[in-house]
């Protein structure tokens, strides 16, 4: 499902327009956004949180030509599915 | 830290002052949009947001694992996930703090294993002691070749030369024993009694000296009075190792030579059976009443065999220094002092023995010099009569035993290339490898600023350091005695903090 369909299925749902649901969806995203840029962990009842995780700086080796580089830390989005819809998915998955 | 982690509601409240809609409109929202991506998640697709990233389905095989207290082998069942890629934009966006950061190669973590690695050629024989056994060598292949002209003139017998080169070897190989003083002993004794005989002889020898000695002011002058200096200088000279093995094959030489005298008059007087006889038993110390029952024979052969030699060392000179350069010679005049002031700890001791030794020995100064300078061998070595092939590749060799005198020799820094300050995450060997190509050479650097870096590993920000200039030798990485001397420096100065 891309962007489009998502914002057609969003449409079907709410009752509203396509181009309000996607003017809601961008504000939506771009709150997220602002909110994770601060280093903020964003939490969906029943669907899961979005995280900012650091990845500490580290060596790595090249495996052929034994370069080492040193990899600097880097700040990630990381997403952890709640346990809600994890049992949905898996129900799904096993019926 | 109430604001870290922010819930649905407040999301809804920033999204409804963001987009204008009540809270309650914006809060349905979100739960609508993700419950749409579930259910789009549910039947298997992923969902692409623009600008937030992609949520996908991944499946998680099932795995094993062991029961923390039991022990037990317990199988995890495989499950779905929820992975979500964020998108370029918020990535980016998210990592702002960090973004200026760039993996970094570092080569400086290599050192400790490449310092590992044992430099072989350094452990099995000192440097000096090389040179010595090196040089022993080539006054071997000298005095072989002296004796095969000697040998043209007196046709002398091989089976002789033989023999002489097997002792020689033996001797040589006795040479770093432990017993070698004892050795060397021996060999003055040797000596001293072959110095009674030729005193015995002086007066027909005086002549002979005149000779000597007219050819002998050629010699000193042509090597800018170096050897007067030498041989008129009294300073004795503690440190006399080295030069006693100096001294040794010298007297082996002296030896060798006296033997196929010996054995040259008595091939003359035909009887060789007895000389092969003899050299077979023959100890430095018998040679000495042998010769003396032989006089006259060995004196006239002693004495031409001089003067070949000299004439042969007068040419040698004038093709050296008609060829080669005299920076060379001025090079080996100011590195080899010490050197050659052993050697003249040698000459005064021999002048105790009597003159006539003296003036041998300054006859066969040449042979002396070979051992210490490298520059010498190619004057010595057109002596060696007709060899110009052997020439060519000795010149070759020499710039490496200047580079061996480089290498032992205290750096002093005057001149310096550049200057640099430290920010944060400089290396010394980063520099290095900037200014010389190569980052072992940091020893350099530090030593030129050793008073600025108290530890090379921790240097403060902000200090300004000198980039000094090195010889260009001393900073050929192809080079390998030159890059195990940086890996010593080196291994000196990290260790030593």
């Amino acid at each position: 499902m891309n962007y489009k369909e998502l914002i057609a299925a969003l449409s079907a749902q709410t009752g509203q327009s396509r181009a309000q649901t996607e003017e809601l969806l961008e504000a939506t995203v771009s709150v997220m956004t602002e909110e994770l840029a601060q280093g903020k962990t964003i939490g969906f009842q029943s669907f899961g949180n979005f995280e900012v995780r650091k990845r500490e700086e580290r060596l790595s080796v090249h495996p052929a030509t034994q370069i080492r580089t040193l990899i600097p830390p880097k700040l990630v989005v990381n997403f952890r599915q709640s346990n809600v819809l994890k049992e949905k998915i898996n129900e799904k998955s096993e019926s | 830290m109430s604001k870290d982690k922010i819930s649905t509601q407040e999301i809804a409240e920033l999204l409804s002052l963001k987009a204008g809609i009540s809270k309650k409109a914006a809060d349905d929202f979100i739960k609508q949009l993700f419950a749409t991506i579930e259910d789009s998640l549910l039947t298997g697709e992923q969902v692409k947001v623009k600008n937030l990233g992609t949520f996908k389905l991944q499946w998680n095989e099932p795995r094993k694992s062991v029961n923390v207290q039991t022990g037990e082998e317990i199988i995890l069942a495989g499950y779905n996930k929820v992975s979500f890629t964020p998108d370029a934009g918020l990535k980016d966006l998210v990592n702002e703090p960090y973004a200026h950061l760039e993996p970094v190669v570092l080569d400086e973590n290599n050192e400790p294993e490449q310092e590992e690695m044992p430099e072989p050629e350094t452990d099995v024989l000192p440097d000096p002691l090389r040179i010595f056994t090196e040089q022993a060598n080539e006054i071997k292949d000298i005095l072989s070749e002296i004796q095969s002209l000697s040998a043209v003139h007196n046709a002398a017998s091989q089976d002789e030369d033989e023999e002489e080169e097997t002792e020689e070897d033996i001797v040589l190989s006795d040479t770093y024993e432990d017993d070698e003083a004892i050795l060397s002993e021996d060999d003055e004794m040797a000596t001293e009694a072959q110095n009674i005989q030729l005193q015995e002889d002086i007066e027909e020898e005086e002549d002979v000296d005149v000779i000597v000695k007219s050819q002998e002011v050629e010699v000193q002058r042509n090597t800018e009075e170096a050897i007067v200096e030498t041989v008129a200088e009294p300073t004795v000279n503690t440190a006399s190792e080295p030069t006693t093995e100096i001294f040794e094959k010298q007297e082996e030489a002296l030896e060798t030579e006296l033997i196929s005298q010996t054995t040259n008059t008595e091939s003359e007087k035909t009887i060789e059976p007895q000389t092969t006889a003899a050299n077979d038993t023959t100890p430095p110390v018998t040679v000495a009443p042998k010769t003396r029952k032989r006089k006259p024979f060995f004196k006239r052969v002693w004495v031409w065999l001089l003067i070949v030699l000299l004439v042969l060392v007068g040419s040698a000179i004038a093709v050296y220094f008609s060829s080669s350069c005299i920076s060379c010679w001025f090079e080996y005049k100011v590195l080899n002092q010490s050197q050659r002031e052993q050697f003249q700890k040698v000459t005064n001791t021999l002048e105790d023995f009597g003159l006539n030794i003296k003036s041998i020995f300054i006859a066969e100064q040449p042979d002396t010099l070979v051992v210490s300078p490298d520059t010498i061998v190619a004057q010595k070595l057109p002596e060696v009569d007709t060899l110009p092939k052997v020439v060519a590749p000795e010149k070759t060799v020499s710039p490496v035993d200047s580079l061996d005198i480089l290498l032992t020799k205290p750096r002093v820094y005057t001149e310096f290339i550049g200057s640099e300050r430290i920010v944060e995450g400089s290396r010394l060997t980063r520099i290095s490898e900037r200014y010389y190509g190569t980052r072992d050479f940091w020893v350099y650097i530090y030593e030129a600023n050793k008073e600025r870096i108290k530890n090379p590993d921790m240097i403060p920000i902000g200090t300004l350091i000198k980039i000094p200039k090195v010889d260009a030798r001393l900073l050929d990485a192809q080079n390998p005695k030159v890059m195990s001397k940086a890996r010593e420096l080196h291994d000196l100065y990290v260790g030593k903090k």
